[in-house]
């Protein structure tokens, strides 16, 4: 594995190149990660790989604990690695334990002895020893050491055990790594302290890795506290060694990540905006969307994703994005997609996989040109503010519309509006709020509410106040209780809203 | 129109003579040759305002027949398997897939497709190829068989049959008018009569209603038919297991000369003995000139049966259903690939088989994959459908280079090694003129 550094941009954000002996091509940074599943992607069946943009869709990620059950680590050797086995020989794979969307950190059963997963055979207790075992059969192209991730409000010494620990099982792995194989990326952890993370950092740095992943983020830390941690730790990094980071996932993460100085990410977005019926299309030659704010509400979509199982989409025989060139677009109709949602059929997974993946590599592009010109800060800063102003307009919308119609409504406070596009109510805020003969009194809680075309809640009967902001459904979130950013996505699409509901 | 008489063990018996050669054409070339009679050295069809498609038979051996079947969006080479794409879509795979595999036809339910997205949407939005963009042939059925088979409260009477809507649970009724509205409105190539269709376990004075009923049907069908220059009615033999009315019904839809002949009520649980009777008896007696299609078959070895018999188009849910479920089509018979000993097997599924899958993949990685990830399922639906479509072109070439019974003969052995063909397969083989005594073990039950 070789790396190196290109260009900068605004202190931190660089673009670099990687060159990994798998890939004929060399991986320009910062680069996004493929999440896989047993080695193949979840639903994009092999053929269809070569449709994607080349060579950004050969870096795959992957994980050990995927093969818990089978292969044998022996007869994964036997076939010829990883590669060989799901027949991917010009694609790298980078394995860690954790995949953020089957494997993750369970650090109440993380001892001393091993770390814990919740993975879909049950909890494991993976040991060092067990886990070198896996990854030398499997033979990735890069792999990370194991890590006792801990979230945000654990104490500060169950913190320092779990860097303590992080850094002897690094230890470990190199040691029993006795076959050399693949580059070994160092955990970083250290929860939401930053003296941890540098001291982590700083272990992690004496030892012989070739890169570093940052893990322990996406475990309940606020965005805002997340970015002092990333500088603290890419501060005592060494620059010419490449950092991956897991657990960010939304675009406006991403970005975060970038600004640190991060090179690779894993992201469980295009999972669940697939499961969800999701598709991307935000616009990627960053050109602003010329669609109203009213005009979006209406067919219940934002400018960053449309919900294909809206029946406003029925007769839509328009691609999903109009000009994108991946396999869906150029294939089929959003009026099929939305048949094949309806009908509860594979194939609409495995196009919007296609398309939501194509269009993310298309945003890291757009990512990396932004850094080798020199205008990652004004890219970010317009990325965001892009993301923000539909939320305005549909808020102002519905707002309008909802006195119109004379039902309760809420005027939310200036600063609800979180960094990441979130909409949070807070409780204190509510001296506007009208008292009709259908709401009761108002008592916030946290809980999903479903809106038809963003006009009419059907929670009215329970008297819950909505916003409405985008497509069909939104959070309300609990002033001041920790929810991570992670299991708000994972809520969003979990699977009771994928029941059509017309 | 002579109909082929079998006569035991001596083994003869005449088949019709085959027409007299009538070029390949499109419905377009049948509208361009009526324009102008200029196109010298064409021999002008014979045209018939009923049909839109052209069946040419290239080769045959004794019953079987290799043919060219010219529809209005592709031109297919029979015999062939039709895998069952229900909701529009063939469960996990894409398009561009299916055309590398070389599906030449696909069939949609009108039943299915109706409720969702309904016929009109598919019709306002261009018919059902381009709705799915799929730019080869299309089947659809009548939608009868589904009702009957998954509704509950299904009833047939002489309008048509009556049904509770899975939807609303109103009351509602399907007639031979109404399905062939809708059929028209989705626009594949081929479309089915509604037929009244009984399951073959049943026996008494239904099985003769039901026969008598499709007769009377197909006429409200062939008169309800609106678009007859792009879409095929085919016609659907029903009678049960009873040769006598099998045989009014056969000459009941011959006479009203349709594009093409489908053997229904089939593959309902009866035995494969009055199986292959059934089809040998049809084959025989349905004109020689137009495709015959059993439904419902799907077996490697019936569809090799069938056509040795004289059929030539197949259609059936279980290759890609088996393949959800973990099983994979090899020369052998079936692979579970869900089974243990699948786990530390590192070979592929089939060592002859070329299809991508069995190029890359080893059974222990499918077995952890299947039945667990949508991925296994793709992965074996792929394979399943490559081994029909490459079953399909074997016997197509077989046929046309004259050693048919060779590859029958190739086939029986790699399923069954031991010898044991089953009787019915060996008198079904007799019946074709196919010699498979090299096949079969000494000690069989079948004597010559």
């Amino acid at each position: 594995m070789q790396f190196a550094v290109k260009a900068w941009s605004n202190g931190r954000a660089r673009a670099g190149v990687l060159q990994l002996s798998s890939c004929p091509n060399s991986i320009e940074t910062p680069a996004l990660l493929l999440s896989t599943m047993k080695g193949l992607p979840e639903f994009i069946a092999p053929h269809l790989l070569q449709f994607l943009p080349s060579p950004d869709s050969h870096l795959l990620q992957t994980s050990p604990l995927h093969f818990l059950e089978c292969p044998s680590p022996k007869t994964i050797s036997s076939i010829g690695g990883l590669h060989q086995m799901v027949g991917l020989t010009e694609y790298a794979f980078v394995a860690a334990p954790r995949d953020s969307i089957q494997c993750l950190p369970n650090c109440e059963g993380t001892n001393k002895f091993g770390a814990s997963f919740e993975t879909p055979c049950g909890r494991r207790l993976i040991k060092p020893k067990e886990y070198v075992e896996m990854i030398s059969s499997m033979e990735p192209d890069i792999w990370a050491s194991m890590a006792d991730e801990v979230p945000a409000w654990v104490s500060e010494k169950r913190n320092r055990t779990s860097v303590d620990r992080t850094v002897r099982w690094l230890d470990d792995c190199i040691a029993l790594n006795v076959a050399g194989g693949g580059a070994i990326f160092g955990a970083i952890v250290g929860g939401s302290s930053v003296e941890e993370r540098c001291r982590c950092a700083q272990e992690v740095v004496r030892r012989n890795v070739s890169g570093f992943w940052i893990g322990g983020f996406g475990l309940g830390e606020s965005m805002e506290e997340r970015s002092a941690l990333l500088n603290a730790v890419t501060d005592v990094l060494p620059d010419e060694r490449p950092r991956q980071v897991s657990g960010l996932g939304l675009p406006e993460e991403i970005l975060q990540g970038v600004a640190a100085g991060i090179d690779l990410f894993d992201s469980t977005y295009i999972h669940h905006l697939t499961l969800g019926g999701f598709a991307l299309t935000f616009q990627l030659d960053g050109t602003d969307n010329h669609v109203s704010g009213s005009q979006l509400s209406e067919i219940g979509s934002d400018h960053t994703k449309i919900n294909l199982r809206a029946t406003v989409y029925r007769k839509d025989t328009s691609p999903i994005v109009d000009g994108c060139s991946c396999y869906a677009c150029q294939n089929h109709t959003r009026a099929y997609i939305n048949h094949l949602l309806n009908v509860h059929e594979m194939l609409a997974q495995i196009l919007l996989e296609i398309h939501n993946t194509h269009h993310y590599l298309g945003f890291f592009r757009l990512v990396r040109a932004a850094i080798k010109a020199g205008e990652f800060d004004q890219f970010r800063q317009k990325f965001i503010e892009s993301r923000r102003d539909h939320l305005v307009f549909a808020m102002v919308s519905q707002l309008q519309n909802a006195e119109e119609h004379g039902h309760g409504a809420i005027k939310p406070s200036p600063k609800c509006l979180r960094p990441n596009g979130w909409i949070e109510l807070d409780s204190g805020n509510n001296e506007e709020k009208k008292e009709t003969s259908r709401s009761r009194s108002s008592n916030f809680t946290c809980h999903r509410a479903r809106l038809r075309n963003g006009r009419r809640s059907c929670d009215d009967e329970r008297g819950v106040f909505i916003i409405a902001a985008w497509g069909r459904y939104v959070w309300m979130w609990k002033a001041f209780a920790p929810l991570a950013i992670s299991n708000a996505i994972t809520d969003l699409c979990a699977p009771e809203t994928r029941t059509p509901t017309f | 129109m002579k109909i082929a008489r079998v006569c035991g063990a001596g083994r003869t018996f005449s088949v019709t003579q085959p027409p007299a050669t009538i070029e390949p054409c499109t419905a377009a070339l049948h509208i361009l040759s009526r324009a102008s009679s200029a196109l010298a050295g064409l021999k002008r069809a014979r045209f018939d305002s009923k049909m839109a498609l052209c069946f040419e038979v290239l080769g045959r051996f004794n019953r079987a027949r290799a043919a060219q079947l010219t529809l209005p969006h592709w031109m297919c080479q029979t015999p062939l398997f039709m895998p069952v794409g229900t909701q529009g879509t063939i469960k996990g795979l894409t398009t561009n897939q299916l055309q590398e595999i070389g599906c030449q036809i696909i069939l949609g339910n009108t039943y299915h497709l109706a409720l969702r997205p309904s016929s009109e949407l598919i019709d306002e939005l261009g018919g059902l190829h381009k709705f799915m963009n799929w730019p080869r042939a299309l089947l659809t059925d009548s939608g009868g068989f589904q009702m009957v088979s998954l509704l509950h409260l299904a009833d047939i009477t002489e309008k048509g049959v009556t049904f509770q809507s899975p939807v609303d649970g109103k009351p509602m009724l399907l007639t031979p008018e109404e399905s062939i509205e809708i059929q028209n409105r989705i626009g594949a190539d081929i479309i089915m009569a509604l037929d009244d269709v009984v399951k073959t376990t049943i026996t008494g004075p239904r099985i003769e209603e039901a026969m008598y009923r499709t007769l009377r049907w197909i006429d409200r069908c062939i008169s309800a038919h609106k678009r007859p220059h792009e879409q095929n009615l085919f016609g659907i033999v029903q009678g049960g297991l009873d040769p006598v009315l099998r045989d009014i019904c056969v000459r009941g839809l011959v006479d009203r000369n349709l594009p093409g002949y489908a053997i229904g009520g089939l593959s309902g649980g009866e035995d494969k003995d009055s199986f292959w009777r059934v089809v040998a008896q049809c084959t025989a007696a349905l004109p020689e000139d137009k495709p015959r299609y059993v439904m419902g078959v799907g077996y490697p070895l019936d569809i090799v049966v069938c056509s040795a018999l004289g059929a030539d188009m197949y259609d059936c849910v279980y290759p890609t259903r088996t393949a959800r479920f973990g099983t994979a089509l090899v020369p052998e018979g079936v692979l579970k690939l869900k089974h243990k000993a699948m786990a530390e097997d590192v070979r592929p599924i089939d060592p002859t088989c070329e299809c991508m899958v069995c190029k890359k993949y080893t059974r222990t990685y499918l077995h952890c994959l299947v039945t667990k990830d949508a991925m296994g399922s793709e992965l074996l639906s792929h394979h399943n459908l490559f081994y029909m479509m490459k079953l399909s072109r074997d016997l197509h070439t077989s046929i046309i280079e004259g050693c048919f019974p060779e590859f029958v003969c190739g086939f029986l052995q790699r399923m069954f090694p031991k010898g044991d063909v089953p009787e019915w397969v060996c008198n079904a083989m007799e019946v074709a003129g196919i010699d498979i005594s090299s096949c079969c073990a000494p000690f069989s039950s079948f004597q010559g």
